[in-house]
């Protein structure tokens, strides 16, 4: 059988068809409209580019986060465990989800709940996780918005962090369609076999849900569906510092 | 103007393929979902359908039986735009013919340019075919 990781690379793979096909579309169309030149031209060729720029940055999240899994899962890094600001953390993925949601009519928030004491976690994978779940949801929440046909303009996306009984825990929330424990249970066995194994929830291949799975498990949590509101999302939870939480 | 209804769950994707589309002349309806394409297709009624099938909660397979299951749609052009294979489709051989396809495009293989020239060659009007036998009469 396969190791995870192998897996994940076909995934990844079939994902990053996308923002590949972005950068040679613009290639071409840039080069058209400099033949041509037009002011309706130069705009599209303006958006264009925005577009290039956060679908690469996107793209380079991941393949960033599917290595970081990968040297984790062989144990080629150090998983090793430090007090990690969570609230930091989530600050930081919000600003570089930020140009990614434009591109998609989605507005972030960022709902930090309760005083933040540190959680042992692996700083870069805390980070590479929730950046490509936040990258997965953006996505998932554009396909359920206009699907909906409903008047609002914009789907939102909300980070949150907030207290529960086993610690601190952080996730991304919609208002999505089809996600469910039962949809994640299944796709964590479809994975690698499956060109969808989320299909309910995005019609790319998941790789940013997976990926953060992946890095989620080697920090001793688990990526769970829950609730925060009328919103649906996927969260974890990590264990708070108690060497920090004493002093 | 012909009317071109595109179904791709991709936002920056679609918006893409629709300036394109639109540069050459046509007028061009985004759909991202399945479900709502039925719809939008009752709505513009129109001349090419270019497909993902790789859609969110309904696949594009879907969409094309129901599609062609309205006596109205069964000659409207299909064309297959997708990121996946067609050998890895569902929609080789029997199927191709089944569902009518007018052409599948693999999106990694296809240009922009590429694109423009199918989709014009399938919204060319159609020249009539000169009967058997028919000679020239100059």
């Amino acid at each position: 059988m396969a190791a995870d990781s192998e897996l994940l690379l076909l995934l990844l793979a079939e994902q990053l068809k996308t923002p590949w096909l972005q950068v040679a579309y613009a290639a071409e169309l840039s080069r058209q409209q400099a033949a041509i030149p037009t002011a309706a031209g130069a705009d599209a060729t303006e958006r264009l580019h925005t577009t290039v720029e956060v679908v690469s940055q996107a793209a380079l999240q991941l393949i960033d986060g599917y290595l970081l899994s990968a040297q984790l899962e062989f144990g080629d890094t150090d998983p090793g465990l430090e007090p990690v600001s969570m609230s930091s953390t989530l600050y930081d993925v919000a600003q570089r989800l930020d140009g990614y949601a434009k591109a998609y009519d989605c507005q972030l928030e960022l709902k930090l709940q309760g005083r933040s004491a540190p959680v042992m976690a692996n700083r870069r994978a805390l980070d590479a996780a929730l950046t490509n779940l936040g990258y997965s949801f953006i996505e998932a929440a554009h396909h359920t918005l206009q699907s909906r046909e409903d008047n609002r303009l914009h789907s939102n996306v909300t980070l949150v962090m907030r207290h529960n009984a086993q610690g601190l825990s952080a996730g991304m929330f919609s208002q999505l369609d089809g996600l469910s424990n039962e949809l994640l249970k299944r796709a964590r066995v479809l994975y690698g076999y499956a060109r969808q194994p989320l299909s309910g929830f995005t019609s790319g291949s998941g790789a940013g849900v997976f990926v953060a799975d992946a890095l989620i498990s080697s920090m001793d949590s688990r990526l769970k569906t829950s609730r925060y509101g009328e919103l649906t999302g996927l969260a974890a939870t990590f264990v708070p510092s108690r060497q920090l939480a004493m002093v | 103007m012909q009317k071109i209804l595109l179904i791709e769950p991709d936002r920056p994707l679609a918006q893409t393929y629709q300036t394109v589309l639109e540069n050459a002349g046509y007028a061009v309806f985004w759909c991202p979902h399945a479900q709502l394409a039925i719809i939008a297709a009752d709505k513009m009624k129109p001349s090419l359908v270019i497909i993902e099938l790789k859609l969110a909660a309904h696949s594009g397979i879907e969409f094309l039986y129901e599609f062609r299951s309205y006596p109205d749609w069964v000659n409207v052009p299909v064309l297959v735009l997708s990121s996946v294979p067609m050998e890895e489709s569902g929609v080789a051989g029997r199927l191709t013919a089944e569902l009518n396809l007018a052409g599948y495009l693999y999106k990694p293989q296809t240009s922009l340019k590429k694109l423009s020239a199918t989709v014009e060659k399938l919204l060319a009007p159609k020249r009539p075919k000169a009967k058997a036998g028919a000679t020239n009469a100059r």
